[in-house]
Order: C-alpha cells, then sequence, then structure tokens
C-alpha cells in the first residue's frame, strides 16, 4: 500500500482509500485490541473497537502524517480498548502497573503527562535492542511474557527480567529530571 | 498523580512489528460496519426523537466593551469582547417559526464577554454531532440511531453540569452571546478549520448566581460554514477538550433557525434561569 497516496485519497474523502486501510489493518488492529481486551468481551466488542478507530481516521483524516499512519491507528485503537474495559468494568490486563509521579513544580495534568510520555519515549529508546522491543511489545502492544518469549525465541524469565530492568530504567530516567516516582513493585 | 506504565507508551508504537494475519471476513464486516457508521451509502436516518427547540434571545443594548480579540478567516468573523460592566435588555422567547412567545425586560450584572459575529446573512444549514469520547453518560439530549444530535449534556447531580455541547449557526448584524462572570481567555489554537478558543468563568463574584464557582468553555467556530460548536461544563478545560477533539461535525442538511436581528443570547452554563 502507497501510503502517501492513499492519505491523500483519504484527505479529499475518498472513501476507497479508507476501505483499502480498512482491508490492509484489519489483522494488526484486531490483535491490538484482542491483547488490551484480554480476555476479550467478545469478538464483537473487539470489532467494534476496531471500526471505531477507522471511523476516527476517517473524522481526522486531515491529520495523519504520512509514515504515521500504522503508529496512529495502533495507538487510537488500543485507547479504545481500554475505554471499553473501563466501561465494563473490566481490569486493565496491566493493571498492577501503577505509578505514583509528582512534577516538580506546580503543573497542569495534562501538560505533566504529556511531558511524562515524550520521557517514556526517550527512555526507552534508550534500552537498546531487543530490551526497548520487548518493553514496547508488553505495555504498547499488552503482549504477555510467553508470547514475546515465544516471537523472539528467548527465555521467559528473560524476557520478565529484561521487563524489570525497564521499568526501573523508566523510574531513573524521571527522576534524574526532577519527578518523584514511587512505585511498590519496583 | 497515579498513572499506568501503559497509559505513557501510547507514543512507543513498535512499528516494526507485524501482528495478525488476513482475514477477509472479518475485515469485511469492519468495512461494512465503518461506512454505515460514516453514513456511505446509507439513506439518512430519521431522528428518533429530538429536543424541543426553546430558544431564549436575549435582545439587549450591551455598553461599554473593554477589551477585543478577534478572529476571522473567510465568510465569517468572530470578535470576542470583554466587558466590566452591567448590561441591560429584554428578552424574547421565540418558536421555531420566529413567533414571539414571551417577551420580558431582562439585565446582565454579570457579563463577563460578549461575543459578536459578522458574516453572509443568507440562510444556512445547521451542524450537527456526534460523539467518540464522553467522561459520563449523556443523561439529556437525544441522538437519531447513529449518534448525530445538536445538543447533548450530562447535567449531572448536586451542583455539578459535567457538560453541555451544543452546535449551531451563529448570526450576523446585532446577533450577540454573552457569558458571565469573570471570563479569561485560557488558549486559542486551530485544528483543521476550526478556530477552537478555550475560556474559564469564574463566577465567585457575580450577583446572580447558585452556587457555582467555575464553568468553562471550548468554542469551536468554523469561519467557513458560520457554524459554533460549544463543549461546557464544570468539568475541567481538559476535558471537555477532549470531548471536543473525538466530536465529529457534518451539515445536517437542516436549515438553520433564522431568529431575529438585534439579539442578544445568554449562552452562560450556569446563570440562574438557563434553559
Amino acid at each position: 500500500m502507497n501510503e502517501r497516496a492513499v492519505l491523500r485519497r483519504l484527505k479529499d474523502g475518498d472513501t476507497g482509500a479508507l476501505s483499502e486501510i480498512i482491508a490492509f489493518y484489519t489483522p494488526y488492529l484486531y490483535t491490538i485490541a484482542s491483547n488490551v481486551m484480554d480476555p476479550p468481551l467478545s469478538r464483537e466488542d473487539v470489532e467494534e473497537a476496531v471500526s471505531d478507530a477507522f471511523v476516527r481516521l476517517w473524522t481526522h483524516r486531515g491529520e495523519v502524517q504520512p509514515g504515521k499512519l500504522k503508529p496512529w491507528l495502533a495507538a487510537v485503537v488500543r485507547n479504545l480498548a481500554k475505554d471499553a474495559l473501563r466501561a465494563a468494568r473490566l481490569a486493565d490486563p496491566l493493571d498492577d502497573e501503577l505509578l505514583e509521579i509528582a512534577a516538580p513544580g506546580d503543573m497542569e495534568e495534562s501538560v505533566l503527562r504529556a511531558e511524562l510520555t515524550k520521557l517514556a519515549r526517550e527512555a526507552v529508546d534508550t534500552l537498546g535492542e531487543p530490551d526497548s522491543e520487548i518493553f514496547k511489545r508488553h505495555y504498547f502492544l499488552y503482549q504477555k511474557t510467553d508470547e514475546i518469549a515465544a516471537m523472539l525465541d528467548m527465555n521467559a524469565a528473560t524476557v520478565r527480567t529484561k521487563l524489570r530492568r525497564g521499568r526501573e530504567r523508566l523510574r531513573d530516567y524521571f527522576s534524574e529530571r526532577g519527578y518523584s516516582c514511587a512505585d511498590p513493585h519496583f | 498523580m497515579q498513572i499506568r506504565i501503559s497509559d505513557l507508551m501510547d507514543a512507543c508504537c513498535p512499528e516494526n512489528v507485524e501482528l495478525g494475519a488476513e482475514n477477509k471476513d472479518m475485515a469485511g464486516r469492519i468495512n461494512e460496519s465503518v461506512m454505515a457508521k460514516i453514513g456511505v451509502g446509507q439513506p439518512r436516518s430519521k431522528r428518533t426523537a429530538k429536543k424541543p427547540l426553546r430558544t431564549l434571545l436575549l435582545v439587549a443594548v450591551l455598553a461599554t466593551l473593554m477589551g477585543s480579540a478577534a478572529y476571522a478567516v473567510s465568510g465569517w468573523f468572530m470578535n470576542l469582547h470583554k466587558t466590566e460592566t452591567d448590561e441591560t435588555g429584554y428578552w424574547r422567547e421565540l418558536d421555531e417559526q420566529g413567533k414571539i412567545l414571551n417577551e420580558h425586560k431582562a439585565s446582565f450584572p454579570d457579563a463577563g464577554m460578549v461575543l459578536t459575529f459578522e458574516g453572509p446573512t443568507e440562510r444556512r444549514n445547521q451542524p450537527e454531532f456526534r460523539c467518540f469520547y464522553l467522561p459520563s453518560e449523556a443523561n439529556f439530549g437525544f441522538t437519531d440511531e447513529e449518534g448525530w444530535t445538536t445538543y447533548l449534556s450530562d447535567q449531572g447531580e448536586g451542583s455539578d453540569i459535567p457538560y453541555i455541547i451544543s452546535a449551531g449557526n451563529v448570526r450576523a448584524g446585532n446577533h450577540k452571546r454573552i457569558i458571565n462572570g469573570e471570563v479569561t481567555l485560557i488558549k486559542e489554537e486551530d485544528w483543521d478549520n476550526w478556530h477552537v478558543t478555550v475560556l474559564t468563568s469564574d463566577y465567585t463574584d457575580c450577583t446572580m448566581r447558585w452556587n457555582y464557582e467555575r464553568a468553562n468553555y471550548v468554542l469551536l467556530f468554523n469561519s467557513e460554514e458560520g457554524w459554533l460548536v460549544m463543549v461546557s461544563g464544570t468539568d475541567d478545560p481538559d476535558t471537555l477538550k477532549h470531548i471536543a477533539r473525538e466530536l465529529e461535525i457534518r451539515d445536517s442538511g437542516e436549515p438553520a433557525f433564522a431568529g431575529e436581528d438585534a439579539a442578544v443570547e445568554s449562552i452562560g452554563i450556569l446563570d440562574p434561569g438557563r434553559g
């Protein structure tokens, strides 16, 4: 799929372009939504989250930059799936990974969150490979440690160790920049 | 602030990772669902219910205006004026045909900001919207089967009105809209064809008020269509912006209510006597 061309057609309101994107990205988005909604609410619920992600793409079709379609869709479907979990009052599969973070000064919550998201990306990128990919697979794609181990031909214990080191790196990265960060699991 | 690690990972998509196997049946189902949701190949559905239109038009003589900010691109102009003086006038209650149902004198001792508009005078179609994010369930306003509406709100409990979302056409001439309280401009930005103005209104010193402290407003103004979509409420500005971000807005195909020139409408959500 020529992403630049299909996004240009999409921006012009071509629903055929949207159908092409749906055909191409449905398996990818369905897998992410299934991972987040684990155990899945139902196949219909997962498909609902996926279709809503494409509706948002249509609504925001002027905002997606060429080369960024995949991560944009992935982030949207991931958040829609998490919203569906919350609406159904089901626990997030990664619900134990709660951090208590305090900013060095007064900072609006939305600003703090945006800043922490930026720092988290920087911190994860410093992990190097394969640790960075493992961390992203677990915390972004919601893949289980066993699944990651199988995909990367590793021992599951090794994956868990790398995830723990990633969390430590994240905490240190925040602390070094003046954000106090507490987590009983560290 | 408490936050999960996964909630900080929005920007950490491992782009080289491929997932899932081709599934034409599923892709077909989802394509059908998406096309239905965006209204492609579907006859426009009739509304199942609709909020009765009850518009309060307040005609006022506005005195000294202090401070002025203006936004304009093409077609329509929106001006925001701060005011610190009492405003007086009278209000008219109109039906959909513009017939005067009721008329009373009114005063605006707490007017904090006035919105005025310039632009074409021809009748235009009304906008409608549907929501893809709401922080709490709406309990007032009706949508059609696809979620389209012109008004939706969570009226809340106790002293909170979490959010009110409304969409309508602006009118040129002397039509003015008032927000009461000490109004502060938080931010202005552009989202595609929409100019976004975020305001907050402090009711502390208002002479006419309930037990509310503050209301927030996210105004989405489309200068090409002359549309104003307002997301307001006691929810914080970030939450209201989130709602606004996730709105899909389109031409409803229905002509806008013409109303009258020389009208002033209070859009302050916390004013005594609202709605």
